[in-house]
């Protein structure tokens, strides 16, 4: 069987660890050429190494998706090494301390929602510049269970992943005539560094898995396998939709 | 690789449209399939298509007799249900003031009876293969209906309802099945080239409906039949209780407008 993304030129952001990581080596093993975008280089040059090492092609970029200038930059390396850009993931995304509105500090509010919100507009600008170029493209946003349900907490996050999907919806109508399709995809809580980092408690690990009614967290390969579904041409006349992969967590 | 290798699948409406491709791209991906409907000329011709892959069930929906008898069928020929997609239905479009109770109680027990059944009975099938996955096909309509859609919007809302308390219930009952729904808009089957075939101005009909979508497109069999493939496979292996639209971005649409939106 031919692979999914042969040849297709990928930018994914936050790609060095988590879900962008497998995202990353997933869509190689499918063919594609990855630019395995971070903040931090160092890492996003460690994955790419591996990727290649795993026969796949990859490079590594250095971005913070906070600064329209990374970004554009991002993309006009993928384009000048490999002619061209089909495909996107924004995957790059923090959280914060959890607390109570009345609790919460304005730094904090200003450093997620410049990843969260503004990254993925400055990389939807960017990757739909070039690919109005190019007839067409698909666009990942990283949105969340969260941007259907609240948690307690996390209401800069909340809000985030609320930003994340009406912002992919609009651009999904701006776009589509232009054979442009951007979707947002909804993870429930799953098993990566930054919810290990966050939540490391057995008991609140429990609490987590239980908000699912599958009852388990996530694995990173679950979600990177319905990234690749939006990506590919299996997903051709799905454009506009959040697509929820969370163990059935907002269907309650 | 195949993504379906080894399953056992059921396809209600499975002689014609959405069914019928949905059983094609099955059996081509590995997967052993049962083709239940209402019209045996058409669920065996395509059965006897897919091969040693086919069988044919004969199924009214609305039939709980039928239903057992058919899943009893597939047992009894390949084992256990692996996987259930429903997407026999009915779509006759009126307003409220137009819509007869019979046709209510005719879209409802199609839509609702019929999904309600068939999670019934295949949840009992799958637990003896120790997993499963539900792919119940509703509409855009379940979603935002339209004006004509009183019957039809409102059948395929029961339908999800079912769609969602099955997920939960699975999910919290530790069973491995899971239960999602996929909502098309306008698609190339023979219910719309019907539709269109019988308007005054076909090709009118035909940009009206492509118009609805962003994608300014009506979508083909193949690409709702890709959406049900993925749910069904295990590569859907952490989704449940969702609602995917393949839709052409249609529901995202702030201002939708035309004949039969």
């Amino acid at each position: 069987m031919s692979r999914e993304l042969e040849n297709k030129v990928v930018l994914i952001t936050g790609a060095a660890s988590g879900i962008g990581a497998a995202c990353a080596e997933l869509f190689a093993r499918e063919g594609a050429r990855v630019g395995v975008a971070d903040v931090s280089l160092d890492a996003a040059d460690a994955l790419a190494a591996a990727i290649r090492e795993a026969g796949g092609e990859a490079i590594g970029i250095a971005c913070d998706v906070t600064r329209g200038a990374q970004v554009d930059a991002a993309v006009a390396q993928l384009v000048a090494t490999w002619g061209r850009l089909d495909c996107a993931v924004n995957n790059a995304g923090i959280t914060v301390p959890l607390a109570p509105i009345a609790e919460l500090e304005e730094a904090d509010y200003e450093r997620l929602m410049a990843v969260n919100v503004k990254g993925v507009w400055l990389s939807m600008r960017a990757e739909i510049r070039q690919m109005l170029t190019q007839g067409g493209g698909s666009i990942v946003n990283m949105a969340s269970a969260l941007s259907h349900k609240v948690h307690p907490g996390a209401s800069f996050y909340v809000a985030s992943k609320f930003a994340v999907a009406g912002m992919t919806r609009t651009a999904a109508v701006e776009y589509g005539e232009s054979g442009i399709r951007i979707n947002g995809l909804c993870p429930g809580n799953i098993r990566t560094p930054m919810l290990e980092n966050a939540v490391t408690d057995p008991a609140a690990v429990a609490a987590l898995q239980a908000l699912h009614p599958m009852n388990r967290l996530g694995t990173p390969g679950e979600i990177a396998q319905a990234a690749l579904w939006l990506a590919s041409d299996r997903a051709s006349f799905t454009t506009g939709a959040l697509l929820t992969a969370d163990g059935g967590w907002t269907a309650r | 690789m195949a993504r379906l290798n080894g399953k056992i699948a059921m396809i209600t409406g499975g002689a014609a449209g959405i069914g019928a491709g949905v059983a094609r791209m099955f059996a081509a991906e590995g997967a052993r399939v049962a083709i239940a409907d209402i019209d045996a000329a058409a669920g065996t011709a395509l059965a006897a298509e897919l091969g040693e892959r086919g069988i044919f069930c004969p199924l009214d929906v609305t039939s709980e007799g039928d239903w057992q008898r058919a899943i009893a069928q597939v047992e009894e020929a390949f084992g256990p249900l692996d996987i259930l997609v429903q997407s026999a239905g009915i779509s006759r479009p009126a307003h409220i003031e137009a819509a007869s109770l019979d046709e209510w109680r005719a879209h409802m027990s199609v839509h609702g009876e019929g999904a309600f059944l068939g999670c019934k009975y295949a949840i009992q099938s799958m637990k003896k293969a120790g997993a499963g996955s539900i792919v119940n096909i509703s509409s855009v309509e379940s979603i935002r209906p339209g004006p004509l859609f009183v019957c039809y919007g409102a059948a395929k809302a029961a339908q999800d309802a079912i769609t969602k308390t099955v997920a939960l219930h699975c999910g919290e009952q530790g069973y491995n099945i899971r239960c999602n729904s996929v909502h098309p808009a306008a698609t190339y089957t023979p219910l719309l080239e019907q539709y269109l075939k019988s308007a005054p101005d076909p090709a009118g009909l035909e940009a009206i409906y492509a118009g609805m979508q962003p994608l300014n497109r009506i979508a083909t069999v193949e690409e709702v039949a890709h959406a049900v493939l993925f749910l069904a496979s295990d590569d859907a292996s952490f989704m449940t209780g969702h609602q995917m639209y393949v839709d052409g971005g249609v529901l995202a649409k702030p201002y939708p407008k035309g004949e039969g939106a």
